[in-house]
């Protein structure tokens, strides 16, 4: 028995983390410097072409992405939470399918739903067509309402972005929050006031989490903005480096970009470190609130509205699009373009997920401020726009090909290892967040308890907290799959030649004002990742949902 | 069944459950089958039996956290669940401390305490609250969030929080399963004390009846969702009638069994 004591001692003291923290430390270094050499560029001296664009473009640049990242993220905040608390809470008809259903608009690009409002509102579009039919007199009349505005963009940002607040939210609401809120209800207290009092600060780290995905995405977005001729900071830094050809000054609008999300993130954490609490018991989700009458009507139309225009709306424009073209348009050439995609999008979600791993776990073992810098500094990645990040690799790889020796060879430059890294670069903060707050609703004393039976970290991972995170993981991979598929700006950049992905060819044609030849691709796009998320929802609610 | 009539001379009793009964889906044995039991006014009634055997669901039946599927459950002479009725836990007036204290932990502990107290003015809300906390002895505890508090404190604000807004009926669900021994006993002291001072009818759920026997004026015995026995501790004690539920009572009977089982270990080594 002593000697027993004494042997797991040991065990646990011999089994302190340095492996663990080495391991991050590295990882992150890798990470971290295609997002380094931007700031490191934005310090050396300005050229003349910055005061130029200082002066002139920078102010519209600033307020239209600050207008857009209020905008949408309000309207994310709100739908989000909105319809997190009454699927979780509340029981009324088609609970049951809304709890899915609202998770679908991730699968919808936001280029792409762009493409299709602008379709749908457009002069040649339905809704005109069926206005002049209808309308006696206004046949000829050219009846043009201008939806090419930053309020539309913000507005379809809103409706295929907020399933980031929704999920987190509604798991949050579901699992843990479930005996508190119960609490509220015996004394006494109204489901308005449940919401206001409890429910909203209870779901705090989880709204702040997915409002923080929110935002970096917005101000990612490339396509959307473009096609509506919106300039916003990204749009700025393609502007600056594709036609202008200069690269200094794409460098500093990413560096301001950088502090702006770095802001955010510092936010994000600020609002989870002050919202210390402590799990209490397992998962009990609560009794639902019955909506009766005109409430089951509107919780109805809010979970409804959000799901038919982030999804089925986009998704039978371009159904119907694409009956029309996709005789044409689907060959041979097609099919590789989506096994590209397919592979590619595997291959970065298992990288990713294992890096976060690391990272998170290294983080949890060893709470130095150096491990926890070093998982901030990987996280920079989503924050910097793809095509910045695009830049740092190619500019790392052709020095590294240099190094190699290749000359005329190019081993990295140009190949899918390449985009694959630079992927994983982009993401890898999609996989950390979610396996990170999933160990940290776990608690720490599983793990220390684990260890001081004296089973080392990685076994202690293995053994303990991967089955207890599985859904977490699963879910973290998934949502790195579905951003792969969906991403363009980096891909348009650092795709090997003649090597096209479903993305780049619907925005090539998209742009080209082909919209409806672009349908078949996008459509593909919108079909993986629903097919993705299905699975997703299926493998995570294996377990029961009520009752106990 | 009944094994000793309960107190005489009750008049309409805080709590009725008649033929109560709850299935699940997944047909655990959490279920519950055919339930009558009475809480009369200032009774304390304990449940007792094993893990499993349906005294949380009964619990939150009554709280109104969960729908039976037939029986009724009445509350100081009114119907809150039965055919076509059910009232939601809010408009029950049923206070409830739960296995996990549940206590909020974005609000302070006076803020928790007052949580219930909605309806008085925000004076009046305070000074209750303050009362509240004086009675379970924290008053210089209000400022501090739970977090900040050890488990029998958290205990205490929970039951603070549950009596704040006057409940008809108290339910305590597993009070002492989250606490350490020495701990127990003076908190078993305090509740007793603060049952007593306030005299609100009480529903408690346990495993372990080691806990029950000083505070119940009632015991009924739950078995897979039947109830099997009912009666005073004593008379159980005395007569359990099968051995389930004499297992339950066996301490009592052999006070030496309560001690450690180091103290065995110890003599049988000595012995060798």
């Amino acid at each position: 028995m002593e000697v027993a004591l004494r042997r797991n001692w040991r065990l646990a003291v011999r089994s302190l983390p340095w492996g663990w923290s080495t391991a991050a430390l590295v990882l992150a270094g890798l990470l971290a410097v295609p997002v380094v050499t931007i700031p490191i560029g934005a310090l050396s001296s300005a050229g003349d072409a910055w005061s130029h664009v200082a002066e002139t473009l920078l102010p519209r640049y600033l307020g239209n992405t600050l207008i857009l990242v209020a905008a949408s993220g309000t309207i994310a905040l709100t739908v989000g939470a909105g319809t997190a608390w009454l699927v979780a809470m509340c029981e009324f008809p088609g609970r049951r399918f809304f709890r899915w259903a609202l998770v679908l608009p991730l699968a919808v690009p936001a280029y792409m739903a762009a493409y299709v409002y602008a379709g749908i509102f457009g002069v040649t579009g339905p809704l005109q067509r069926i206005f002049r039919m209808v309308v006696p007199g206004s046949g000829d009349a050219f009846l043009y309402w201008n939806v090419m505005r930053i309020e539309v963009v913000a507005v379809i940002f809103g409706l295929v972005l907020f399933p980031y607040v929704y999920l987190p939210t509604r798991a949050l609401l579901e699992s843990r929050a479930g005996p508190t809120l119960e609490a509220a209800r015996v004394l006494g207290r109204g489901h308005r006031s449940v919401f206001w009092s409890v429910g909203l600060p209870l779901a705090r780290p989880a709204l702040a989490g997915g409002v923080a995905l929110v935002l970096m995405e917005v101000i990612n977005d490339y396509g959307a903005v473009k096609y509506f001729g919106v300039p916003t900071f990204t749009t700025g830094i393609f502007r600056s480096w594709f036609s202008l050809g200069d690269l200094d000054s794409a460098v500093r609008l990413s560096g301001i970009l950088m502090l702006v999300v770095l802001v955010l993130l510092l936010v994000e954490r600020w609002q989870r470190g002050q919202a210390r609490y402590v799990a209490p018991g397992e998962a009990s989700p609560a009794a639902p609130y019955r909506l009766k009458g005109g409430w089951a009507v509107l919780g109805v139309a809010f979970c409804a509205v959000p799901v038919a225009l982030g999804f089925f709306v986009p998704v039978l424009q371009l159904g119907a699009w694409a009956l029309r073209t996709a005789p044409e348009v689907v060959d041979a050439r097609f099919v590789r373009m989506a096994a590209n995609s397919l592979g590619l999008a595997g291959l970065a979600g298992l990288i990713a997920v294992g890096i976060a791993l690391v990272l998170a776990y290294a983080n949890r073992l060893d709470h130095t401020n150096l491990t926890r810098g070093a998982s901030r500094v990987a996280l920079l990645g989503y924050s910097v726009p793809g095509a910045v990040i695009a830049v740092g690799i190619l500019t790392i790889s052709i020095a590294l090909d240099r190094f190699l020796g290749g000359g005329a060879r190019l081993i990295l430059t140009g190949t899918s290892a390449a985009l694959l890294g630079a992927y994983v670069v982009r993401f890898i903060a999609v996989a950390y967040l979610p396996v990170e707050a999933g160990l940290e609703r776990i608690g720490p004393n599983l793990t220390e308890a684990s260890r001081m039976l004296g089973v080392r970290p990685l076994r202690t991972l293995l053994r303990v907290e991967l089955p207890l995170l599985r859904g977490t993981i699963v879910a973290a991979g998934t949502l790195v799959v579905i951003d792969v598929l969906k991403e363009l700006p980096l891909t348009l950049i650092l795709r090997p030649f003649n090597f096209d992905t479903l993305a780049t060819r619907a925005f090539q044609l998209a742009t080209d004002e082909q919209v409806a030849e672009s349908a078949p691709a996008a459509l593909l796009v919108i079909a993986c990742a629903t097919t993705v998320i299905a699975f997703l929802h299926r493998t995570l609610d294996g377990r029961p949902e009520r009752g106990r | 069944m009944v094994a000793e009539a309960s107190p005489s001379g009750r008049p309409d009793p805080v709590l009725r459950l008649t033929d109560v009964g709850k299935r699940y889906a997944r047909a655990d044995a959490d279920a519950l089958r055919g339930i009558d039991l009475e809480v009369g006014d200032r009774e304390l009634v304990a449940v007792v039996g094993q893990s499993g055997c349906g005294k949380t669901t009964l619990l939150r039946l009554v709280a109104g956290l969960e729908i039976p599927d037939r029986g009724t459950v009445s509350i100081g002479g009114r119907v809150v669940a039965g055919p076509g009725i059910w009232v939601a836990p809010e408009d029950r007036g049923v206070g409830m401390v739960f296995q996990d204290f549940a206590l909020f932990p974005h609000l302070r502990v006076d803020q928790n305490v007052a949580y219930g107290l909605k309806h008085l003015p925000k004076r009046e809300r305070i000074s209750r609250a303050e009362a509240m906390l004086e009675m379970v002895e924290l008053e210089g505890l209000a400022r501090r969030y739970p977090h900040q508090l050890s488990g029998g404190q958290k205990q205490r604000v929970a039951l603070a929080r549950a009596l704040a807004p006057e409940p008809r009926i108290l339910l305590l669900d597993e009070p002492f399963s989250n606490l350490d021994s020495p701990l127990k006993v003076a908190l078993r002291e305090g509740l007793t004390s603060v049952l007593r001072r306030t005299g609100v009818p009480t529903l408690l759920v346990v495993h372990d009846v080691e806990d029950v026997v000083v505070l119940a004026n009632r015991v009924a015995v739950l078995r897979e969702g039947r109830i099997v026995r009912q009666g005073s501790p004593i008379g159980l004690c005395q007569n359990p009638g099968d051995a389930y539920v004499a297992s339950f009572f066996d301490r009592l009977r052999l006070p030496e069994a309560n001690r450690f089982p180091f103290d065995e270990v110890t003599e049988s080594a000595s012995g060798k």
